[in-house]
């Protein structure tokens, strides 16, 4: 199923910011994302209940954090980590669900999509703006050992941030179900659109809440050229 | 003598193979193949890449050969080399634009873009369309000649590529995998390193590709998986990035998958899920506990 | 032999380097002492070729290496050293020294040069030693002898004393005056010129981007 201009921009900036946020604070790329969409389309199918796919992507992303905390040392190891993560679970939804593809064709939760984006780029920008928060944020963003050293929780930073975006991906995959035919690698074509976004924004090279308005600024120019393919 | 002793190796496995049956014919020739994309990713890994888009690499050329093969054998057959060149030219840019980090990233965006959007290539021939998820049809070539081409390739690639990294040249592999900086700062030609390591790479994966293609006669856009791309990755980690036990991983990743896929379709894939997700930790302990085990032996 | 004119360098608008004019004889030792954040390393990478000047020239024996890229600068004989030593951490001591070595000679042949400048140095004991198992006096050690195995006309040593203990210090002190009376040319540079005194013949000081010649 084909998806308008504005579910398209709504969706893959939702994942360009969960990228970027990742990327970012916790320093790495996390490649599970797609995993987690799926997860959440396959929860919309069998178990519709939205608080369901929150505290299941909260999860997720909790036990994806402990595996990075635990394990590994550098940006690379971590990311082909969360990608073993993330094809671990979509290997999961292939041997419990092993058809091809769902439709959900008896209700609707798409329009959610509009509120969830909306809070999700609030929430961001509050977060950013706060005084003592944002500068928490940008101080881990720009060096994280020397955050580290000036006193602030870095470790408790990048849990948030890996559980939050988790569960943030995994609710978007539940309400965008209903839309899209679901599989197991629904979340791919999401997730690289998402990457290329954040990719694309991290070239201007600015900081703090500007990056992230650029990230949005930028799906949605992105998703007008190339929505169709990606 | 470690290389007649190496080689002595191969060829027993693979005589085993012959003498076991036609099945284990077949499946020596799915091992010479996934060891040749394995010796590939290895190279690049030397000079410090890390590829996880080595699917590219290894079903790009067979790919576009295929789609040639739908018009004329010519066009199959000069299609082939071309791709493999521009194919490696593209990772030598993604090496000269970015770093060690962003090169695991462009490399494997870039092979999951081909999986996405091969399956929307479709093509037109004598008034059917061809293509699609279903892929295109290729030259095929009994099991038996794959079996004896892979032997012969299988070897002439490992001597050679063992030749070069341990000659000069790999020496200065070796330097600009450690650090590119430091090696121009020494002399050493960086752009020229990575570009004929990344070629020669790029023909290996290239071949193994075609090999794979011409075995079941068929190529569609799973040869451009996360699978494919992963698969070198984990025969490296697990051989502690040694090249002949990388070879050996290989052989034995390919039985492995043989085995888990017939209790379960799919389970390999959650080993190698498995693999990905421990790897910082199973790479340290393959390498340390086998450098132990070796010199006990 | 070494010449550089008018050079100049700026990052993100800041002028780093203003109108530098510097010249080495054969077998001369220059010393360059500064301030931290004057420029000395990057006027050292400026004609190592890692770093592009924004104007001026830099001319060897006649040829000019301005616009050569760093392994064409090596090959010219101009080859720099890290303050913070970059080793080659996959190999020992002497195959790092080696490496250099092995654009001109085969493997064998390069491992035995590098032999006989380990053993010119009495440093035959660090030669199997993994360069990320070395010390750091002995990693100052290996860069120095790894810009030293390309057999230059000029080696430029940046901050070489940099971070070391006395007794490391006075160890790479005397490797450098062996280098010297072989005639080695070498601009040396420091923020303490008092430990580079008996080296260098000439100094420069480096201020506020401008190098001054002391009489």
């Amino acid at each position: 199923m084909a998806l308008s201009f504005l579910y398209n921009f709504f969706v893959i900036s939702v994942m360009a910011l969960m990228i970027s946020l990742n990327f970012r604070l916790s320093k790495f790329l996390n490649l599970s994302l797609a995993g987690f969409f799926a997860a959440g389309s396959y929860i919309a199918y069998f178990y519709p209940n939205l608080i369901a796919a929150l505290i299941l992507g909260g999860l997720f992303g909790f036990g994806l954090s402990l595996i990075i905390m635990k394990y590994c040392e550098s940006v690379i190891e971590a990311t082909i980590s969360s990608l073993g993560f993330g094809l671990l679970i979509e290997r999961i939804l292939y041997f419990i669900h092993e058809s091809s593809y769902y439709y959900i064709l008896n209700y609707d939760l798409s329009w959610l999509s509009i509120p969830a984006t909306l809070t999700v780029f609030a929430v961001i920008l509050f977060l950013y703006l706060t005084k003592n928060i944002g500068l928490k944020l940008k101080f881990v963003e720009s060096d994280i050992e020397l955050a580290e050293i000036y006193g602030v929780d870095t470790t408790k930073i990048k849990y948030m941030v890996i559980i939050l975006t988790s569960a943030t991906v995994t609710c978007f995959g539940f309400i965008y179900a209903s839309l899209l035919a679901i599989t197991p690698t629904i979340g791919f074509g999401y997730l690289i659109s998402g990457i290329i976004v954040s990719a694309f924004a991290a070239q201007l090279k600015l900081n703090g809440i500007y990056h992230y308005v650029s990230v949005i600024a930028l799906s949605f120019v992105l998703t007008r050229i190339f929505g169709v393919i990606l | 003598m470690k290389r007649i002793a190496e080689i002595s190796v191969i060829l027993l496995v693979a005589l085993t193979s012959y003498f076991a049956g036609s099945f284990y014919r077949w499946l020596f020739g799915i091992m010479a193949i996934y060891a040749i994309i394995t010796i590939s990713w290895n190279l690049m890994k030397t000079i410090g890449r890390l590829s996880m888009g080595h699917a590219l690499l290894f079903g790009l050329p067979a790919y576009i050969s295929a789609m040639g093969y739908q018009y004329s054998v010519e066009a199959s057959i000069y299609l082939f080399p071309i791709t493999i060149i521009l194919s490696g030219i593209l990772f030598f840019v993604f090496s000269k634009i970015t770093g060690k980090t962003a090169f695991v990233f462009l490399t494997f965006i870039a092979s999951i873009m081909l999986w996405i959007l091969t399956p929307k290539i479709v093509i037109e021939k004598d008034g059917i369309l061809v293509g699609g998820e279903v892929g295109f049809n290729f030259f095929n070539v009994h099991f038996h000649g794959i079996f004896i081409l892979s032997v012969i390739s299988l070897i002439v690639i490992y001597l050679f590529t063992a030749e070069i990294t341990s000659s000069r040249f790999g020496y200065f592999m070796k330097a600009v995998g450690d650090d590119e900086t430091a090696s121009k700062a020494v002399g050493i030609n960086v752009d020229r390193v990575k570009l004929i390591t990344i070629m020669y790479s790029s023909v290996l994966a290239g071949f193994a590709g075609l090999l794979y293609a011409l075995d079941f006669g068929h190529i569609s856009y799973e040869v451009f998986s996360v699978e494919t791309s992963i698969f070198p990755f984990v025969a490296s980690l697990l051989s502690g990035g040694n090249l002949f036990l990388s070879v050996l991983s290989s052989f034995f990743l390919v039985l492995l998958k043989r085995s888990l896929n017939s209790v379960y379709p799919g389970l390999m894939d959650v080993f190698y899920a498995l693999v990905l997700v421990f790897s910082p930790k199973i790479g340290g302990f393959v390498y340390v506990k086998g450098k132990k085990f070796i010199k006990k032996l | 032999m070494l010449k550089v004119k008018n050079l100049s360098k700026s990052f993100n608008g800041l002028m780093i380097l203003k109108n530098i004019n510097l010249e080495v004889k054969v077998g001369e030792v220059i010393g360059i002492y500064g301030p931290n954040g004057s420029g000395k390393s990057t006027l050292l990478k400026c004609i190592a070729g890692l770093e592009k000047p924004d104007c001026g020239k830099i001319i060897l024996m006649e040829r000019n290496l301005t616009d050569l890229k760093p392994w064409e600068v090596v090959d010219a004989g101009v080859v720099y050293a890290f303050q913070i030593p970059r080793p080659f951490r996959s190999m020992s001591f002497l195959e790092n020294v080696a490496t250099p070595l092995m654009k001109s000679y085969n493997r064998d042949k390069a491992l035995k040069l590098a032999w006989d400048i380990l053993s010119k140095f009495e440093l035959e004991d660090l030669a199997n030693r993994k360069a990320e198992k070395l010390s750091q006096g002995e990693t100052k050690l290996l860069e120095i002898l790894r810009a030293y195995a390309t057999n230059p006309h000029i080696m430029l040593l940046d901050e070489p004393f940099a971070s070391l203990d006395m007794e490391n210090a006075l160890r790479l002190k005397s490797k450098l005056k062996m280098m010297k009376e072989e005639g080695q040319s070498m601009i040396i540079t420091t923020h303490r010129k008092k430990i580079i005194s008996d080296l260098a013949e000439r100094f420069y000081k480096l201020e506020g981007g401008v190098l001054i010649a002391e009489s």
